[in-house]
């Protein structure tokens, strides 16, 4: 597929997804998780994917950040086609344009808050003082510049769930990815949670989100239906 | 006369077979040296009289204690007849009623005498006599410790291994705890080099601190080693010693174990797909 096809980022374009299809195996059986979905993710978008459990949300995910990659179809992030990239290429695309936030946090417990922010900007090479100071902005950013030497085991849920984000956006991503960020939050943490986001996208940031929660999915610009492993709008 | 200035300098020791004549008489103006802590435990001092008997059937003979010694500090006479006293050599053959038998004696030299020299001469003089050097008779005592010593490195060598497989196994489980926060790390895009490179020198420092604490131990049981066995034998000698080169090996044992353990672990680990973590 061309460039033109998946647009180039410049066109506002981020991530184009078209007809893809995701099998798994498991043993002899073969699992259809996607069968043709398509998505498209501009600049500024803020796409909640919504659907039953198992309805292949996170694979579309999971294709969309270029973790996996389709059986068939394509996904083009900022006009490169994730397929023909290398696995270091595609991990390298997804360190500087991708920020992912999962249901768990995933945080490191051993570090503080500041530090697992820092994590993606260590890999990045950025120096010491620079990514100090980038990761404090960004805590601050999502109302924890109080707790950045605290450890995750110091945090509750909804301030685990904000480090993460913090985390995901610490790169300046191109997008933030989020798999049902919300899903071990209780319905307050959740509503807050639902407007940070709000506030990044309002602040220019492109968020796609695969979510249970209605609220949170109410509460976005765009919204997609998975079902059987079909988008629908 | 070289010889002779050799053994004006010191003819310290000897020992004669002490097993005494039915009838020995007492030697005339029997003189010996008691060790001091003894001698102090027993309340006797220079000047003291004591009577000596070399069996229990035999006749004691008066003796003057003519001064106290210090016992050397010397590994081959640790395990020896304590107390120790020194007589004369005509006094102790005398005693034991073998005048004219020395199984052996002690020559210690001035620093400007050449001992290979004062060998020849005594073996010359002396005819029926071999003389040892203390390096060759330290050398020859030692073989026993050499033995120990091999079984301890065989049990250094064990234990190192069991250490070793326990810090791999210890690894592969503080790793698995992580890995759904090492697989989010690796969906991030965080490069696999980066996260084992973390793993690796977490686990290589881990090593570096437990093989501090380690000496701080080894420092510690060898201090009360000492101190136990420096009681028991009233001695100064050192029965454990931690050297520089030990300290040095532990060392980098410690570290190299550990970052071999961090590499057995987080291979695991990579070995995983993170989507399935």
């Amino acid at each position: 597929m061309s460039g033109e096809a998946g647009g180039r980022g410049d066109d506002g374009i981020i991530v184009v997804a078209r007809d893809v299809t995701r099998d798994y195996r498991q043993g002899r059986t073969v699992v259809r998780a996607l069968r043709g979905a398509d998505v498209t993710v501009a600049k500024g978008d803020f796409l909640a994917v919504t659907g039953p459990s198992g309805s292949g949300k996170s694979t579309l995910l999971h294709l969309l950040g270029g973790v996996d990659l389709p059986t068939s179809g394509s996904v083009h992030f900022l006009g490169r086609n994730l397929a023909a990239m290398s696995v270091e290429a595609r991990a390298a695309l997804r360190l500087r344009q991708v920020g992912l936030v999962f249901q768990r946090f995933h945080l490191l417990p051993m570090l503080t808050a500041i530090e697992n922010v820092e994590l993606p900007l260590a890999a990045m090479r950025v120096s010491r003082r620079e990514r100090r100071e980038r990761a404090a902005a960004v805590l601050e950013r999502v109302g924890l510049a109080d707790r950045l030497r605290h450890r995750p085991g110091e945090l509750s849920g909804g301030q685990c769930q904000r480090v993460a984000i913090a985390r995901a956006l610490a790169n300046d991503p191109a997008v933030v990815l989020a798999d049902e960020p919300t899903g071990e939050l209780d319905r307050t943490t959740s509503r807050r949670v639902l407007a940070l986001f709000q506030e990044l996208n309002t602040a220019g940031t492109a968020l796609v989100v695969a979510t249970h929660d209605l609220e949170l999915a109410a509460g976005a610009r765009r919204r997609i239906e998975v079902v059987d492993g079909r988008t629908r709008p | 006369m070289r010889l002779a200035a050799a053994l004006l300098a010191g003819l310290t020791q000897f020992a004669v077979p002490v097993v005494a004549a039915p009838s020995a008489p007492c030697p005339d103006d029997l003189q010996v040296l008691i060790e001091r802590p003894y001698a102090v435990q027993a309340g006797i001092q220079a000047g003291s009289m004591v009577r000596l008997r070399s069996a229990p059937d035999a006749e004691p003979c008066p003796a003057l204690v003519a001064g106290l010694f210090e016992p050397r500090a010397d590994p081959s006479e640790l395990m020896t007849t304590r107390p120790r006293v020194l007589f004369h050599l005509p006094h102790l053959q005398a005693l034991a009623g073998r005048e004219g038998e020395v199984d052996y004696f002690t020559v210690q030299l001035r620093p400007d005498i050449d001992a290979d020299l004062a060998a020849r001469d005594l073996e010359l003089l002396l005819a029926g006599t071999r003389v040892h050097s203390a390096a060759e008779v330290a050398d020859r005592a030692s073989t026993t410790f050499r033995v120990v010593s091999r079984f301890h490195a065989a049990i250094a060598g064990i234990t190192l291994v069991a250490g070793g497989v326990f810090l791999a196994c210890i690894m592969v489980l503080k790793v698995q705890e992580r890995s759904t926060a090492v697989a989010a790390a690796r969906l991030a895009g965080i490069p696999r080099r980066i996260l084992m490179g973390w793993t690796v020198a977490e686990a290589a420092l881990l090593s570096a601190l437990g093989g501090v604490a380690g000496l701080g131990v080894g420092f510690a049981a060898s201090a009360i080693v000492n101190a136990y066995y420096q009681r028991v034998y009233e001695t100064t000698l050192e029965f454990s010693v931690v050297t520089g080169e030990m300290v040095v090996q532990g060392l980098v044992l410690a570290v190299v174990l550990g970052m071999g353990a961090g590499l057995v672990a987080t291979v695991r680990l990579f070995a995983a797909d993170p989507l399935e973590l």
